[in-house]
């Protein structure tokens, strides 16, 4: 609906700029002997005054936000700070815990790599044979085993 | 449509060809269960004359060295015999005897041997042992030459 076609006497500009208090003294005070009498003008002055409100609130809330959400990230970045500053570090040592971490495990595959492939030159521990039976026809037999390696030696005495 | 269909049979042909070759080749050996690389070195160990010690028993000596006197270890003869299980592989010793070597089975990392020692036909010895794949075992006893024979087996399954 445009208001405006009740009133001829002033326009929405005039209504807007008294809302805003653009007007000067003299024109305000007429215009608002006039609003008592033009329910139109009244109306929208009470519009604007509604609309002008609603901007008011939701600028105050809007830089109320931003205010909110920088003052946020101030916190974050604060807090990333001390946490980027709160690295674990190696007991005794300045080092970090992760830089000693690191080679350990390299060194622990390279260890255990090492131990697999050369694991035949390693200490043995069981007999190099286990003996189930002997048969002999001749005075004696012994079964001994080497200290080092484990191997087992089978002797029978000649008859 | 025939003809496609016929299209790959000179190359499935040369396939199974080349397939069963090494079979109709070597039926023992592709038909056969595993096989055991039976390893025999015959040893001379004495005490007589100079010290000596053949490169190849080397390692071995060290082990031998430790629990005998003997200043001098000869090798004198090494048999690798390629034995199915229940197989027996023998070799012949110095002075007419022979040592017989069989394969019984494989259990884990061992296999099950049957050890016998002939002299003049007649069995002077004999032991079932469990020898570790990837080790040996050394049986010595016989008299020869101012010395004693000593016989280092080792079994491999192939």
């Amino acid at each position: 609906m445009d208001i405006k076609e009740a009133c001829r006497q002033y326009d929405e500009k005039t209504a807007g700029m008294f809302v805003d208090g653009e007007l000067d003294q003299k024109r305000a005070g007429q215009f608002r002997e006039h609003i008592r009498d033009c329910g139109c003008c009244r109306n929208l002055v009470a519009l604007y005054s509604k609309v002008g409100n609603t901007f008011a609130s939701n600028a105050a809330d809007e830089v109320s936000f931003l205010e909110h959400t920088a003052f946020r990230k101030k916190v974050f970045e604060a807090v990333r700070k001390k946490e980027r500053k709160r690295v674990k570090r190696f007991p005794g040592t300045s080092t970090p815990l992760k830089n000693v971490l690191k080679p350990a495990f390299i060194a622990a595959i390279i260890i255990s790599g090492a131990f697999l492939l050369y694991s035949d030159s390693m200490p043995v521990k069981e007999p190099s044979a286990i003996v189930n039976s002997v048969y002999t026809d001749t005075a004696s037999v012994m079964i001994m085993e080497t200290r080092k390696e484990k191997h087992t030696i089978i002797w029978f005495s000649g008859s | 449509m025939e003809k496609r269909k016929f299209m790959h049979l000179p190359l499935i042909m040369t396939v199974s060809f080349l397939t069963a070759f090494p079979v109709l080749l070597f039926p023992q050996d592709c038909l056969a269960g595993p096989v055991v690389l039976t390893n025999v070195k015959v040893i001379h160990a004495s005490s007589s004359g100079r010290p000596h010690l053949d490169p190849e028993l080397e390692h071995l000596a060290g082990e031998l060295k430790s629990v005998f006197k003997y200043t001098s270890y000869r090798l004198l003869k090494v048999e690798t015999m390629k034995l199915p299980f229940q197989n027996r592989g023998k070799v012949k010793l110095p002075g007419g005897g022979n040592l017989a070597a069989t394969p019984l089975s494989g259990t884990g990392n061992r296999i099950r041997y049957l050890v016998a020692i002939e002299e003049s036909g007649k069995l002077v010895f004999s032991t079932e042992i469990m020898l570790d794949r990837n080790r040996s075992i050394t049986i010595g006893g016989p008299r020869h030459k101012k010395g004693y024979l000593l016989f280092n087996i080792s079994g491999k399954v192939l």
